[in-house]
């Protein structure tokens, strides 16, 4: 994008002071500069932010808010909470996936099925019963995807857990139901793995809808070959039946999802020369005063992206690039380490495929790693453009507020919100809360709003917070580890204005799983040239008295009834918006790409006229 | 998978394959229209292949109550004292070293031992097992469940968990014997570096072989 970023926050960059270590390595790196996290909230400073401070409590913790509203909060249901304290692990809320108008949450102890048809007012649909952790989840269609990884899970899903060391009775893996009939989910599949699942990614074959695959990540140890087949538990990269140094990939027959199997467990670490299986990172810092960052023995999070051929894996020590066009043979094409990164945890690309995020999950999420005293680059994200096929560090972007050492605080899972023109995350921060910020310059994230609560506990740090928060269908979705489902939404302001929103809006997937990342399209709507026209005001990227005229002719034609007439009209001001954006790449002041975007705009809509 | 397409025709047949209909302008609902109950359904399934049972409210919310073993117990109990001899090799570094980077590596492991012991301390007293205080002669810090604090009797009268007294514990994997500690505190700069950073090796990989025998243990 040529464009400046929409509005930018004020310039009170932040020193990084960089060890002289550091800067050697950078130099040797021939980095041009090390990007820094500046300030990255435009209205607020660390001693202004109402998110400072909040009052403690599991359910009546005092809240802070900016350009986003908490519609309503649905505790879990009973059965997956204890009652005696929020941080019992055991029934943590987890991740979430999305069709039609439910929404499936994850939790350590099964799944709660709601039904979101009013958003506003969400109702507890089904629970199910199948404890495993961490209950990540999606869904396709007639089935539900299910990550299991503790010892304690049962293929039976039981509740007893499993005494024996080594027994046919426990499940580690991903489970796959069948929820045709919404009341009585049946278990169709147990697909059982080494080091069970902690994460796993539907991947689809565009040249083949028959079939699905699973990328499955475990992070735990492996169990033994006495009690699956082929695991070998031994971290020794030279051992080439190891069980570490890969992930699995699982391939679903969607006609017979009972026969679902893992397909194989490539060594997608090797060093393309020698061969050697632990290839990427090895472990440990990179240098003095620099993160240290967990050895690449597994990937924490795949984010795919079918439509652009891509998957994006989190993999504990590096971020990867892999080009999936065969998703039955993911295959390495980039990689990056970080200085700054202690665990490479997950990925979203933006829409066009252009520039990708990855979160750090030091502290491994139960820590406070959001206090005034932390290093802004640390437990942040790592904002990446991809320029041909490799990936470009451009910036960090870490939740501007501090909070206190009751909260666990660090980068966790989020999604795009569909605002056209521009690239916008709404992110998880655990108990710091959720935090949407804009990152079309890659090298400026901002953000444009927040929503946040006070500790789970004024005396305690228990893990909680929001594990996930993702817009769907025009609402944001907050899966709270343990205060339950919250439904949000976005408000417009300075950042964002009612027709961005109401654009946003119009993007309306039948299905969600986040890392299974959809494309967005946006229909044609006079609402989607009005923001694109938005942006323009808001970033000078059309004079003030062509902006004037542009607003007035889009409101008359607006008015008029459909129809030829109307093409008509439309199609003169994009021509007219075309010689504008010429002029710009002439030498006249203005932002031409976002100029054409609108003419684009209104082009669809004269397009839609009949 | 239900398939969109004959109602609103606005995407091919690929995206509707690839498990995403956009819906465009036009704002119907979608088609997976659920009857709302007024009591959600609980659910337990079964084994692949097998019936689950739908289960009774009361029945959900007994689920909630479930089981840890004496092994999990002993483990808690155990890493509480192997994190509390790290804190007091920690406590020794400030006047035994010039390094930078060995006073911040032991700030950083100070930060997480403390936050881990609370941690431990907690999950027992919930489940209303013994909790070991820890007190800490060279650190000078009392934890308990409630927090850290200072015990204001520094260098002063016995400590059970301090570094000289491991005869309760020095069964433990990783743990320094008494002459080791004794060694490392008697040590001075370059020495003491080099003592502290192999003790500390030693004695974290003494925890992942804790960690490792409790993954191993029936039920862990």
């Amino acid at each position: 994008m040529t464009s400046d970023t929409m509005t930018r926050p004020s310039a009170r960059g932040r020193a990084l002071l960089l060890p002289a270590a550091l800067l050697f390595m950078a130099m040797a790196l021939t980095l041009v500069a090390s990007p820094a996290a500046g300030q990255q909230n435009p209205a607020f400073t660390a001693d202004t932010d109402p998110r400072v401070g909040l009052e403690a409590g599991w359910t009546d913790a005092e809240e802070a808010s900016w350009n986003m509203n908490l519609l309503v909060n649905l505790p879990r249901p009973d059965g997956f909470y204890n009652p005696e304290t929020p941080g019992d692990g055991r029934f943590s809320n987890t991740d979430m996936g999305f069709q039609g108008n439910l929404a499936f949450v994850g939790n350590y102890h099964g799944f709660n099925i709601y039904d979101i048809s009013d958003p506003a007012n969400p109702v507890l649909r089904t629970s199910v019963v199948c404890p495993g952790g961490q209950g990540d989840l999606s869904v396709f269609g007639d089935l539900v995807f299910m990550s299991a990884q503790e010892t304690r899970g049962r293929l039976d899903c039981g509740t007893q857990g499993v005494e024996e060391t080594v027994s046919d009775e426990r499940f580690r893996g991903v489970r796959i139901f069948d929820i045709s009939d919404l009341d009585s989910p049946q278990q169709v599949a147990a697909i059982q793995t080494c080091r069970g699942s902690h994460t796993h990614t539907l991947v689809t074959d565009p040249n083949d809808l028959e079939t699905l695959y699973v990328y499955n990540s475990g992070t735990s140890g492996s169990r033994s070959g006495e009690e699956l087949e082929g695991c070998v538990d031994v971290r020794d990269p030279d051992d080439p039946t190891t069980a570490y140094w890969s992930i699995d990939v699982i391939r679903v027959p969607l006609a017979t999802p009972e026969q679902a199997e893992l397909i194989d467990s490539p060594r997608v670490f090797a060093d393309d020369a020698t061969g050697r299986i632990a290839g990427l990172w090895q472990g440990g810092d990179h240098g003095d005063g620099t993160q240290s960052t967990r050895d690449t023995n597994m990937c924490h999070d795949i984010t795919a992206y079918p439509e652009i051929g891509l998957a994006a894996g989190a993999c504990s020590g590096n971020g990867i690039l892999f080009d999936i066009s065969n998703p039955a043979v993911p295959v390495r094409v980039d990689e990056v380490v970080d200085p700054n990164f202690a665990y490479w945890h997950s990925a979203t690309f933006n829409n066009d495929g252009t520039k990708v995020i990855f979160t750090d999950e030091w502290g491994g999420g139960g820590a406070p790693r959001c206090l005034a005293t932390d290093q802004p680059e640390w437990g942040a994200n790592a904002i990446f453009d991809i320029v041909d096929g490799k990936m470009q560090l451009a910036s960090y972007y870490k939740l501007p507020a501090p909070q206190s050492e009751l909260e666990n605080c660090v980068a966790h899972n989020g999604s795009l919100v569909p605002v056209p023109g521009r690239d916008i995350k709404v992110q998880a921060w655990y108990q710091g809360g959720v935090s949407v910020f804009d990152f079309t310059d890659t090298a400026n994230p901002y953000e444009i709003a927040f929503f946040d609560r006070g500790p789970l506990s004024d005396e305690e740090l228990h893990t909680g917070g929001y594990w996930s928060t993702y817009w769907y269908n025009g609402h944001v979705y907050g899966s709270e580890i343990s205060r339950g489902l919250d439904v949000l939404e976005l408000v417009p302001s300075d950042y964002l204005s009612e027709n961005e929103l109401a654009a946003a809006r119009l993007v309306q997937f039948h299905e969600f799983n986040p890392q299974h990342q959809p494309a967005m399209h946006w229909p044609a709507d006079m609402v989607v040239a009005r923001a694109y026209f938005d942006q323009l005001v808001r970033n000078d990227g059309l004079s003030r008295d062509r902006a004037t005229e542009v607003a007035a002719q889009m409101d008359r034609i607006d008015a008029m009834p459909a129809g030829a007439e109307k093409r008509a009209e439309l199609s003169e001001l994009a021509v007219q918006l075309w010689a504008d954006a010429r002029a710009v790449d002439q030498g006249a002041a203005g932002d031409a790409e976002r100029i054409r975007r609108l003419a684009g705009g209104l082009l669809d809509v004269a397009g839609a006229q009949r | 998978m239900t398939n969109s397409d004959r109602r609103h025709g606005v995407l091919p047949a690929l995206a509707a394959g690839l498990g995403l209909l956009i819906l465009g302008a036009c704002a119907s609902a979608p088609d997976q229209e659920t009857e709302v109950q007024a009591v959600p359904a609980n659910y337990h399934p079964g084994a692949p292949g097998e019936e689950g049972r739908t289960l009774s409210a009361e029945e959900l919310g007994l689920s909630a109550d479930l089981p840890h073993t004496d092994d999990d117990v002993r483990f808690m109990q155990n890493m509480i004292h192997h994190h509390a001899q790290a804190l007091e090799m920690t406590a020794l570094v400030p006047e035994r070293t010039r390094r930078a980077d060995v006073v911040q590596l032991s700030q950083r492991i100070e930060a997480t031992q403390v936050d881990e012991i609370l941690l431990m301390q907690r999950w027992l007293e919930r489940r209303g097992e013994e909790v070991p205080v820890v007190e800490l002669r060279y650190a000078d810090l009392r934890i308990t469940p409630r927090g850290a604090e200072a015990r204001g009797d520094h260098h002063a009268g016995h400590t059970e968990h301090a570094g000289h007294d491991h005869d309760l514990h020095e069964g433990m994997a990783g743990m320094l014997t008494p002459e080791q500690f004794q060694q490392l505190e008697d040590a001075r700069n370059e020495e003491f570096d080099r003592l502290f950073l192999e003790f500390m090796i030693s004695h974290h990989q003494g925890a992942v072989l804790m960690s490792q025998e409790l993954f191993r243990s029936p039920a862990g």
